[in-house]
This record gives C-alpha cells, structure tokens and sequence, in this order.
C-alpha cells in the first residue's frame, strides 16, 4: 500500500533541541511520530511544557532562535520538509500550509486594516490581479459571517471582538485554500459558545475546500468531538497515537487515562442545611464605571457592568457565579469582597452591613473575606519569599510573634500539600499549581469565612487542575469556610458547585441549585451555554466517551415563559421552588 | 480626536501660567540691578532712580509682573536694556540659528538611530547587534561639550578641516552654511542617537516577539517585508514620544553648543543676556522656549493614532 496517497503528513523520528552558543543542548522534543491522513482532523494533546507548539511550528520551519531539529524527517505532501531552505519554506507557508494562532487579539497586526493584512497572502501566492484580490477577500469576510465585509477591509483589527478576529484570521488563512490548516489553541481564548461557533466554522470550511488539519489543543472536548485522529504527547514525546475512538474507548496509556480522568465531574456534594440567617447577603448591587466624554462639556457615558444583584450565601456552601467574559462577574465578586466601589447596594456579612469605605471595617473583613485570583503568575509579588506571602496577612491583622507566624504558615503549608522546605523558595522557582496552592495558603492563614475565587484553577493544566480542586474541596471540608467561586468553565462549576448562578450582560439570568441548573436549564442563555460544552465521561467499561453536552427538555409547564431577552424590560421570578430565572416584565 | 485637542491646548494654560512666574522670579533673584548696570560708572542717586523708574524697577514685583505678562499677550516682550531693540526682534534673528541646528541634528538622530535600533534588535545577540549597541553605550558616556572639544581640537585647530569660529546661514549660503553646522551637530546629536537607538532597539525586539510577527512569516512573507511592513510601523510608536523628548533636550542641550562654536543662535543670546541681567531678553527666551516645547509635545501627543490606530484620542 502507497502511504503517501493516504497520509498527507508523515513526521518520522523528529527530535528539537534547544542549543546554546557553546553546542550544548536539551531536546524539546524525542523522537516524536506523527500520521496526518489526507482530509482528517488530527488532534495533538498535550498539557504546557508538552511540546505540542514547538512540534507544529517546526513544521513550517517557524521554530523560535535557538530550537533546531537534531534528527528525524517530515514529509508533506511527498515532499521531504526537512531539507528546506528558509526561502522554499515561504513558499510553502501560506498556499499550502496555513496557521492559526491562539490569540486572536495578539495575532493580527493592529496597525495594518482587515484588508491589507488579507491582501498580503494573495499578493504573494497567487498571480490574481488587485480586484480579483479584494474579490476574495471580500468573499472570504461575508463567508466567515462578518456583517459588513467592505467595512471590515477598512477596519482595524482591535475593532473587532476575539471571536470575529478569529473569523477573521480562519478568513484570510483559508483564502489561500492550503493542503493542511494548522490550528495551534485556536479557540483557547474565545467563549465557550463562540468557541464552538468558531471550530464548527473552521470544520465546515476544511471540509469544503479538502483541507486536512492538525488541531493543537489542550481541550479533550473540543478533540472528541471535532478530530478523527489524535496524538498524545507528555514531557516531548508521543504517549499514544491512534483514532478518537479507539484511544479514548480503550486508552493504552496510563497518562492518557489520567488526563481523560481529570476532566472535572459532577461529584456528591452535601448542600449545608440553610440557616435561619445567611452568611453572605447581597441586595440589588450595582456597579457602574464612567464611560469617556466626547467632549470635555458633555456628560459622561455610563457602563453599568452590574445590574442590581442579590444574592444570599449560606455558611459552608459554594456559589459558583457562572458567566462569559463580560458578563460582570468578576465585578460583581470584587465589589462583594469591597475591592470594587460599587454605585449601589448592600453587603451583609452575618446580619450587620459592610460598608468598604469604612477603614476599620475593611480591616476587619479581611479576616472574614479572602480573595484567590485567577493568575498565580502575577498575583504573588515576585519579591517575596513563600513563606512571607503566606504570612503577611498575619502581619497586618493580628499581633503575632515572629515563631507563632512561622508554625502557621507552616501548617498552611502542609494543607494546602507544599513541601516544608519551599518556604524560603521565591514564586518563580515553583509551577502553576503549585503557585496557586501558595495563593489558596495564603488566603486560608487568615482562617476567613468567605473565599471569593476568580476563577482559581483556569489558568492550570487538567491534571494540576484536578489536584487543586481537590485540595479546596479538602479544605473547605477542614475548615467549613463559604466559597463565591466565579468562573465560565462549566465542568469546573459542576464539580464543585451547590448552587450556580448564571450571568449575563450584569443581568442575573437563572439561579437554583447546581443540579437543577444542569438537568433542568430554563433560560435560553442558560441552554445555550450548556450545550456549547462538552462531557468526558466513563463509559463503565474502562474507557471514556466524549461528547457535547446533551440539554434536556424544560419540564412542562415551563417551556413557554416570557424568557428575558437584551433589550426587554427585565423582572427575576421564581419558576420552581428555589429557581429563579429572568424573565421579561409584562 | 478634537475634543482631546481642545483639552491638551486648554490644559496648556495653566503649564504656560506657572512656567512666566518661574521664568519671572529666578531673574529676580539672581542679584544684581539692571538699571545700575545700565548707567555704569555714573554715582548718582538720582540718576539711577530716573533709570530704575524707566525700566519699570521701581514697581512691586506683583506689579512688574502683571505689566510684563500683560505685554506678552498683547505680542509685545518689552525691549532689550543692552541694546534698546525690541525683544521680539532679538528672538526673532537668533532663533533659525538655534532650530536649524536642532532639526539637523534631531533629523540625523532619528535617520541614523531608528535604522540601527530596528537591525540590532532585529539581530539581536548576534555580533551586528553587540557592535551597534556598543557603540551606542560609547557615545552615551561621553558628555556633548567634550565632543565638541576634542572636534575644535582635531578638525578645526590641529587639522583646519572645518572652520572653529563664525556662523554662515544656510539660507543665504548653503554650501557654507552646511559647513559651519557639522560640528555643534554632531557635538550635539551624538548622545540622543545612542538614547534613541537603544529606544528603537528595545521597542523593536518586544514586537519582534508578537505573534502577529510569526503569523506573517507564517504568510510565507519575506524577513525584510515582514520587518518593514510588520515590526517597523508598530515599533516606532513608542519611539516617536522619545524623539519628541529629545528635540526638547536639545533645545537646552543646545546653549552651551552655541557658546563653544560661537553659533548667534537663542542660547547665546540668553547668556550673554544672564551676564548682562537684560531681564527682558532672558525671560523672552525662556517663554519663547516653554511654548516651542508644550507645543511640539502636543502636537507629537496627538500623531500617535497616525501610527497606532488602537490609540484612541
């Protein structure tokens, strides 16, 4: 059998290696094999630090200075890659492999219109004349969905939305109709529904003009659902290589097992027993930030970035504020925890109202309010020594001798699972997850009722993800503190979550308790957002399945509310005992 | 776009305001009577008091203050005591001098320093980039004065390449006028090419590490499209703020250029003012100066959404 006819791209014993000046080197990536079959989605897995990216780029000859291929072969198309020049590699770049990067706001020049930076691909590949250029340009935004593609080809990119900057991009690298679309984390920076609007796009456009794809990714949703093949890689090498089915049904490798296992899951979940008084109560907040004046006379704009939001939380529960980027709420948990002045409303802590603006009441919540934010990277001060960001809100609060600080931290340390000998390590020296352990340590030394969590674990890996969850669900155990956990990934929330409220635009737009949310979503919103997520599950015979998020029917009698929409008058009702969702004001 | 114009000029009231009363009270405390200067060996009282009431010296200071800023509105800077002409007129002749040496030497800054900024840094580590960044640190570390001393030295004593004393302008003879202008400019430009190669340099190698750097060799572009079309436009933004910077620089960099190349430009017009305590040179100039500099920042403040559309005014 001729190979070449079935696999487009064939990567045989690639080794990349970063040299210094003195010729030594360590090798990115080993001996890594890799079958693309003509016409097929092929995924590669991976979790940061897999080399996944340097594979790809290396492909196109792209790799950053100092990375070099050491040994192995890449053939594309029955052409031997690896004994290109950088000039035959320009021609390859662009008409016969295209690439999309991850970030979309990073990726387009911000200085150069939509429809030059379009032009540039043709320009150079085809012999088209000018009008036939701006011809397919143009065909190629009205294909993407952009409303107006003559006023995008003028626009600028930072005009543009993440997800329409996508489309953009999938525009003007599909333009050239390439072999193969490399897509390295194409929609790792989107939304959850423009993320699925974007891959359905890039799937239904390769099927159209034949292109093959190699899909890099660290989503194994997004993989088992969109790729037909997938290779996992870990530390540089290939764990597994075979088709979706077969290697999520009856993965080979324990590392693939684990990392399909660490997909969060719905877990048991005792829900506190409510009492008489709620820990945390919020009446009608409302946030507002000044918009820019036109002119120095004329008044402000108004961005209301919250809509008068209540909210109760009971003592040991955690309330996960689910919602896209936008949707106010990480404002909303920063205007709770008085980070953020808010225009109007309430806080209550424990009956007796909060006022931030009062200095020794700010001190006090500080004991009983803590906040982990969602970047350890920069939310540690890379300054200070562990062992000084864990103690220093002890520092400022209570008196405590120099000894006593230490036993405490140390004894944080020992919850949270850092060695005792990291203590005297600075912030960089440690990983991702072990950085965000540090920031969970420093925010239980204050032994506070209420954590706020904005989005605590989005920025790790699956597997360091799982293992911090756990030890906040250990903790909240130990400890029986009340969790505000904000977040837009779906699975996370499931896993943790008692009850989930869901935002949108500022707005509340449903509320209830997190099973009620995931077997039985009223809102529209709500619905939509669930089904643009994927489930990997274990089928109960070893092996796992993935696919989207199936939505069940509204139970009967509540199909047909008057379901709040943008624009319409706005009134919170409760649907069912103990949901509420927003509906329009008749 | 107009309203952030409006705001920057309306704003520059306040700047201009503090700026007179400054210029204004660091002459009077320099010691020393203009009017006692004025009427020289001349003891007598009377004398000096009919003097002193001519110059308006014997006025409060409040008074003497108002009288002068309120002639500065009207377009009149009052009248130089050494030579009895009209301030404006002074400033007037001495200022081609001083903006001819200043946009040469900021041109040639900008001509030489943005090239070599954007090569090293797109080169950067390689042996180009450590030899241009050297020679940048070279001309940083040695002051304009000892350059222009050791160029007196060299190419006008020692040599006689170039003439040491005299100033022809460029307008009534170019070729001569050329020739009078190489040395304060080079005495002058030297250090603000280092700062602005460096600038150029650090901005280019941020923007060489962007992605949408890499998504255009990922176009199959060529390496000098994609710096020209792609790392250039978007390294120079932050580059045009230190230009604006250094033209500033150079204005008050450029005094003690034109005392040692003997150049009848603003700079020497203000010292021999200081020396001579024409309160009304001095303060013209200092004015004339402030107004030159809020104005070229204003106008450098609002080209930069000519070159960064993400910048919105």
């Amino acid at each position: 059998m001729d190979t070449m006819s079935e696999n487009l791209l064939e990567v045989r014993g690639l080794t990349l290696a970063l040299q210094n000046r003195f010729g030594l080197y360590r090798e990115i990536i080993q001996d890594v094999n890799l079958n693309l079959k003509q016409g097929h989605v092929h995924a590669v897995v991976g979790e940061s630090g897999s080399g996944k990216t340097m594979l790809a780029r290396s492909l196109v000859g792209l790799l950053p200075r100092g990375i070099a291929r050491v040994a192995g072969s890449v053939a594309f198309d029955g052409e031997h890659l690896d004994r290109f020049s950088e000039k035959d590699f320009r021609h390859i770049r662009g008409p016969r492999i295209g690439f999309v990067f991850q970030e979309p706001m990073l990726s387009l020049n911000p200085a150069i219109t939509v429809g030059n930076q379009m032009r540039e691909g043709l320009r150079l590949h085809t012999r088209l004349s000018r009008a036939e250029v701006d011809e397919t340009c143009l065909a190629m935004l009205a294909r993407v969905g952009i409303r107006n593609p003559k006023g995008a080809f003028h626009a600028y990119p930072s005009e543009y939305s993440g997800g329409m900057r996508q489309r953009i991009m999938l525009a003007s690298v599909l333009a050239l109709k390439p072999r193969l679309l490399i897509a390295d984390e194409p929609t790792t920076a989107l939304d959850a529904i423009i993320q699925r609007e974007v891959l359905d796009l890039m799937a239904e456009m390769t099927r159209e003009s034949g292109t093959s794809v190699l899909l890099i990714t660290h989503d194994l949703g997004l993989v088992g659902e969109y790729a037909q093949d997938v290779t996992v890689m870990r530390h540089g090498s290939v764990v597994e290589e075979g088709s979706i089915a077969d290697t999520f049904r009856r993965p080979q490798q324990e590392y693939t097992r684990l990392l399909l296992a660490a997909s969060p899951k719905r877990a048991d979940r005792k829900t506190p027993a409510p009492a008489l008084a709620p820990l945390l109560s919020v009446h009608d907040l409302s946030v507002t930030f000044a918009g820019r004046r036109k002119w120095p006379w004329s008044p402000r704009g108004v961005f209301q970035a919250v809509h008068s939001v209540s909210l109760e939380l009971q003592e040991g529960e955690n309330l996960a504020i689910v919602g896209e980027s936008g949707s106010g709420k990480t404002t909303l948990g920063r205007a709770i925890t008085g980070l953020q002045s808010y225009t109007d409303g309430r806080v209550m802590v424990d009956g007796v109202h909060f006022d931030p603006r009062d200095r020794r009441q700010w001190q006090q919540m500080r004991s009983v309010m803590q906040v982990v934010f969602q970047d350890p990277a920069s939310s540690l001060n890379p300054r200070f020594r562990i062992g000084a960001l864990i103690g220093e809100g002890l520092r400022h609060s209570e008196r405590c001798d120099p000894r006593e600080t230490k036993a405490r931290v140390l004894a944080c340390m020992r919850d949270v699972g850092l060695e005792e000998s990291q203590i005297d390590k600075f912030p960089h020296e440690l990983s991702g997850g072990q950085k965000q352990r540090v920031a969970i340590a420093r925010a239980i030394i204050m032994k506070p009722r209420i954590i706020l969590a904005d989005e605590p674990v989005s920025a790790l890996d699956l597997t360091v993800q799982a293992q911090v969850l756990k030890v906040m669900m250990e903790l909240q155990e130990k400890f029986g503190f009340s969790f505000l956990f904000v977040s837009h990934d779906l699975a996370v929330v499931e896993r943790v979550a008692n009850r989930v409220m869901v935002m949108r635009h500022g707005r509340v737009i449903e509320v209830a308790s997190r099973d009620r949310i995931f077997d039985r979503p009223l809102h529209p919103y709500t619905r939509r957002l669930l089904s643009a997520s994927a489930v990997v599950a274990e089928d109960g015979k070893g092996g796992f399945d993935v696919a989207a998020r199936r939505v069940p029917d509204r139970p009967a009698g509540l199909e047909d509310l008057p379901y709040y929409q943008d624009g319409s008058a706005y009134r919170i009702a409760e649907a069912e005992p103990d949901h509420f969702v927003a509906l329009a004001k008749d | 776009m107009w309203a952030y114009a409006l705001k920057r000029i309306v704003s520059a009231i306040p700047t201009m305001i503090l700026a007179s009363v400054m210029v204004f009270g660091l002459m009077r405390l320099i010691p020393g009577d203009p009017a006692m200067l004025f009427i020289g060996e001349i003891d007598d009282p009377a004398v000096l008091e009919a003097k002193r009431r001519e110059l308006g010296l014997d006025q409060p200071l409040v008074m003497q203050y108002l009288n002068w800023a309120g002639g500065m509105l009207r377009g009149d800077m009052g009248v130089s005591v050494q030579t009895g002409r009209p301030v404006a007129g002074e400033i007037a002749a001495a200022f081609p001098v001083t903006a001819i040496v200043v946009v040469v030497a900021t041109a040639l800054a900008a001509l030489v320093a943005i090239p070599a900024g954007i090569v090293a840094g797109w080169k950067q580590n390689s042996k180009t980039d450590a030899t241009i960044v050297s020679i940048a640190t070279l001309c940083l570390s040695i002051p304009g004065f000892w350059t222009a001393l050791l160029l007196l030295t060299f190419l006008g004593a020692k040599w006689k390449l170039l003439p040491t004393v005299g100033y022809v302008s460029v307008f009534d003879d170019a070729r001569a006028g050329a020739i009078y202008l190489i040395m304060p400019v080079i005495a002058l430009v030297l250090t603000e090419v280092a700062v602005l190669t460096r600038m150029s340099r650090a901005s280019t190698i941020e923007v060489m590490g962007l992605e949408y750097v890499t998504h255009a060799r990922a176009k199959g572009m060529g390496e000098r499209r994609v710096l020209w079309r792609h790392v250039f436009p978007n390294a120079f933004a932050p580059t045009l703020t230190v230009l604006g910077l250094i033209l500033g620089h150079l204005l008050g960099g450029v005094v003690v250029i034109e005392q040692m190349f003997s150049l009848p430009g603003l700079g020497r017009l203000m010292v021999g003012a200081i020396f001579a305590r024409d309160y009304a040179i001095v303060q013209g100039v200092l004015i004339f100066i402030v107004v030159i500099y809020v104005v070229l920042n204003t106008v450098i403040d609002l080209l930069y959404p000519v070159f960064d559309p993400r910048v919105k005014l």
